[in-house]
């Protein structure tokens, strides 16, 4: 299944319209995606960002440039009007059709795909490379690798807790296998209790929650909630009981950007306190 | 089957049938409480109340099975009561706008999300709200000098929901992804993670209004026959028009804001119990609110097993249009030349 996403992802990056970056180097750019803003910040090439999508708050910067519309439908003539150098479109958070559509234009377009952690990585080395921020993107990876290697010296040797990671409450909806998040949560020294799920954010049985006792639950919190209450009524679950229910900012969790590893820190603290 | 005989409502028909289909729906829950995702020991949940089993059985379990019970009788009886009314058979809950009311001030709820005072009972009251403005608009556009007229009612109602349609398509431009997926579950028609508060309370407020409706029973078998024959045989159309208008629209109001729209409850349940008890609404009345009330259970429960596999638990009206779409096709296929109601 994963080999054929890969393979479709492929075929839809070769049908683009490949346009070659500009003599003079990239000197405007538009983000489509709040990861994609974020890296692009953490690389040093934020002032040089043109347009972003509305979701790209971060860092507060991003918030003072021009929005081009919501990651699914973004306005096309409004990225067209800026000239960019170069688009970043990341198959998680945009529309197929979009790197086409952007192509046709003449819009030099980087397509970003992240499924494992491992991805996460080289997106930010491809990010930079395609800015002409190679080096900065070397280090920053170095740098975000060192502090997961930290993390993992600590926990690596501890049992693993059991954990649930909470996308939404009503319904129920955590994280589950296949997704950059699940290995999130091993590294910072949690056994995902919905890791067996063969979706990345499935909706989650509330009875299996309940018997699979999870230790530790970890909600990240978004605009508009989610609110907690209904998980709490499940007094015999250990996380309830002794009150290791967290709402963090899901935006550490969910973002595949450098602030990721802010976030594995937090749920490795919160693990293994 | 014979219609004809079938129909004949006595007394001792009226309530073999009732309690038939009690027993129908009785079963349907008792076995929805005892296949469930986790094994549950029964001894166990009922000897040591803090145990696992008993905090999967009553408060994981049992909360949704009553809530999907009440979901399902409430839209069966409201498709019952909208049939008649609109003396049209492909009539369902949602066709006078109370879903698409509910449906757009669902949407619009996930905005605010659970950071309002009301917490979890946002999104069930931002909806009600919602369906209850439909009603109104419905009402006010659907009568004809001071009447409420059903085929006025009917354009009205389809207005409301094509309105509220477009209304939250724009509203999903505003909506985070995250929440977005959420919006989009609830309007799939969900039993997610309900409390008992919620059961409690939908239980109370349908028993009201599905009694008023039994009232109407009566009513009801006048009205489908006609304007002209409910008057004749003394029946104050006007008048039980507005009261099985509200009772069913204030219904399905209820059990759109708790479980989101779920679909074709309300329509392939009273067509499958018409051909097996007539189309007496003395008997397909208490009939389609128990058969309602098993056939949502029994799919929230497949539901609830048939993903199990993929570790996921997708939101039932998935399952009641795939199962309820070619159901309707057979009994559509069935009845051939049949009258429509």
């Amino acid at each position: 299944m994963k080999r054929l996403v890969c393979a479709a992802a492929l075929l839809m990056m070769a049908a683009c319209h490949r346009v070659p970056p500009p003599p003079g180097g990239v000197r405007r750019i538009v983000s489509l995606a709040p990861s994609t803003t974020e890296i692009l910040y953490a690389l040093g090439a934020g002032d040089r960002l043109v347009g972003v999508d509305q979701y790209s708050d971060y860092p507060p910067e991003a918030a003072k440039v021009l929005r081009v519309g919501s990651d699914l439908q973004p306005s096309v003539e409004r990225i067209a009007a800026l000239k960019p150098d170069v688009a970043f479109v990341a198959t998680s958070a945009n529309a197929r059709e979009l790197p086409e559509q952007l192509g046709r234009l003449g819009i030099r377009v980087v397509v970003s795909q992240v499924v494992t952690l491992d991805d996460v990585w080289k997106d930010i080395q491809s990010t930079g490379d395609a800015v002409g921020r190679h080096d900065a993107a070397v280090a920053l990876v170095a740098r975000l690798r060192a502090r997961l290697e930290s993390v993992h010296a600590r926990v690596a040797t501890l049992p693993p807790e059991k954990a649930l990671v909470v996308v939404w409450a009503d319904p129920l909806t955590v994280v589950g296998g296949h997704s950059f998040v699940d290995e999130a949560i091993r590294i910072a020294g949690g056994e995902n209790i919905a890791g067996d799920s063969k979706q990345p954010y499935p909706q989650f049985s509330v009875e299996r929650m309940v018997a699979r006792a999870p230790a530790v639950i970890v909600i990240g919190s978004h605009k508009g909630g989610p609110d907690p209450t209904p998980l709490l009524a499940h007094a015999s679950v250990p996380a309830v009981q002794q009150k290791r229910v967290h709402i963090v900012d899901g935006d550490l969790i969910f973002r595949p950007g450098p602030r990721l590893v802010d976030g594995i820190e937090l749920m490795a603290k919160l693990f293994h306190p | 089957m014979s219609i004809s005989k079938a129909a004949r409502a006595t007394p001792a028909r009226v309530t073999s049938v009732t309690l038939l289909s009690l027993a129908l729906a009785a079963g349907a829950i008792v076995g929805s409480l005892l296949l469930g995702v986790e094994h549950v020991s029964l001894s166990r949940a009922f000897a040591d109340r803090s145990s696992l089993d008993a905090d999967i059985l009553f408060q994981a379990r049992a909360p949704r099975v009553f809530l999907g019970a009440l979901v399902g009788a409430a839209l069966s009886a409201a498709g019952v009561a909208f049939q008649a009314l609109l003396r049209n058979p492909l009539a369902d809950p949602y066709v006078l706008g109370v879903s698409g009311g509910a449906a757009a001030a669902g949407t619009a709820a996930a905005l605010v999300g659970g950071a309002s005072l009301l917490g979890i009972w946002t999104r069930p009251a931002f909806a009600f709200v919602g369906a209850l403005g439909a009603v109104a608009l419905v009402y006010a556009f659907g009568r004809v000098r001071g009447a409420l007229v059903p085929h006025v009612a009917l354009l009205a109602g389809v207005v409301v929901n094509a309105l509220a349609g477009a209304v939250i398509l724009a509203l999903r431009l505003f909506l985070a992804p995250f929440a977005l997926a959420d919006a989009l579950a609830w309007l799939t028609g969900s039993l997610g993670a309900v409390d008992g508060l919620r059961v409690v309370v939908l239980g109370v407020y349908a028993l009201v209004a599905l009694v008023v409706l039994g009232w109407s029973a009566v009513d009801m078998n006048a009205l489908s026959l006609g304007e002209e024959a409910a008057r004749t045989v003394g029946v104050d159309v006007e008048r039980s028009r507005r009261i099985i208008f509200f009772a069913a629209s204030l219904l399905t109001a209820a059990a759109v804001a708790f479980a989101g729209p779920i679909g074709f409850v309300g329509i392939v349940v009273p067509h499958a119990l018409r051909r097996l008890v007539g189309a007496d609404h003395r008997l397909l009345l208490p009939a389609s609110i128990c058969g309602g009330a098993a056939f949502l259970v029994a799919t929230d429960t497949a539901s609830r097993l048939a993903f199990l596999a993929l570790g996921t638990e997708p939101a039932v009206g998935i399952l009641t249009a795939l199962i309820g779409a070619p159901l309707f096709l057979v009994i559509l296929r069935r009845r051939g030349g049949e009258r429509a109601l």
